[in-house]
């Protein structure tokens, strides 16, 4: 089974100095350092069977960017973006995207969905 | 006059594969609309599952387990086709607190993809489904 850790970390090492924080592979208590990363291993689907057997692993993950502006410059980082062009670089394809605000906390949460096949 | 035989034999192969063909896009509409029932019900099992066997909280004056639940969420999961795509069914919770539940906040950040899940990983049954009805038409 392919370690999606590893994936995403290393897919996400070349744009780490955009953010404050580290990847977080679990969810934690609350987020409370922005821009924030964090993701969840979705899913391993066994995919390109060959007699009877599966030849690849289709890795599932979603990565939550938590983004807000911040209280003295008012400035939000957005790096939602950097992160989708930093997975789709690494030939990540999108399968899910979704966009939420928190009006009580000003909090931008963007959910994006990812997937690839790898062979085992 | 052999000419208007062949004519006549093209027109009714032609309303036979019409025929057939609106019949097998029928046959895969129905398999949608069962597959969403289908996705539907695991919806309510990953609710029961991920949020009514949990407590709420322990009571502070008893330290029991507190059960409050008003099963608003469960019900407000449905299923339907979509109002302006062809050919597409859909599941929805129609409760306004569902994408808060489905993604997780910045106070609580665990998401619980019920609806996500409910598709995601059934997808097997669905091609399943649809495959059936098709297969009830094309034989």
């Amino acid at each position: 089974m392919i370690d999606n850790t590893a994936l995403v970390k290393s897919t996400l090492d070349p744009v780490g100095v955009l953010f404050s924080c580290p990847v977080i592979e679990s969810s934690p208590e609350s987020i409370t350092i922005f821009p924030c990363v964090t993701f969840l291993d979705s899913g391993h689907d066994d995919s390109d069977f060959a007699d009877g057997k599966a030849q690849a692993d289709l890795v599932t993950v979603i990565v939550d960017i938590w983004e807000k502006a911040d209280k003295e410059t008012g400035i939000r980082k957005e790096v939602h973006q950097s992160v989708d062009a930093a997975m789709l670089k690494a030939d990540w394809y999108k399968s899910g995207f979704a966009h939420l605000h928190e009006p009580s906390t000003d909090v931008h949460h963007y959910v994006q969905k990812y997937s690839k096949v790898e062979a085992q | 006059m052999a000419n208007d035989g062949i004519q006549a034999a093209l027109e009714d192969w032609n309303r036979r594969i019409t025929a057939k063909a609106h019949a097998v896009v029928l046959a895969a509409d129905r398999g949608n609309m069962k597959a969403a029932f289908y996705c539907e019900n695991e919806a309510k099992k990953n609710a029961v599952r991920e949020i009514y066997s949990i407590p709420i909280k322990k009571s502070p004056k008893t330290g029991k387990d507190l059960w409050k639940r008003t099963a608003l969420y469960k019900a407000g999961i449905g299923s339907g086709v979509h109002p302006s795509l062809a050919h597409t069914a859909m599941i929805y919770a129609s409760v306004p607190y569902a994408k808060w539940l489905e993604y997780g906040t910045s106070k609580n950040p665990k998401a619980l993809y019920i609806l996500t899940n409910a598709v995601m990983k059934n997808r097997a049954a669905i091609n399943r489904l649809i495959a059936q009805a098709i297969g009830g038409v094309t034989g």
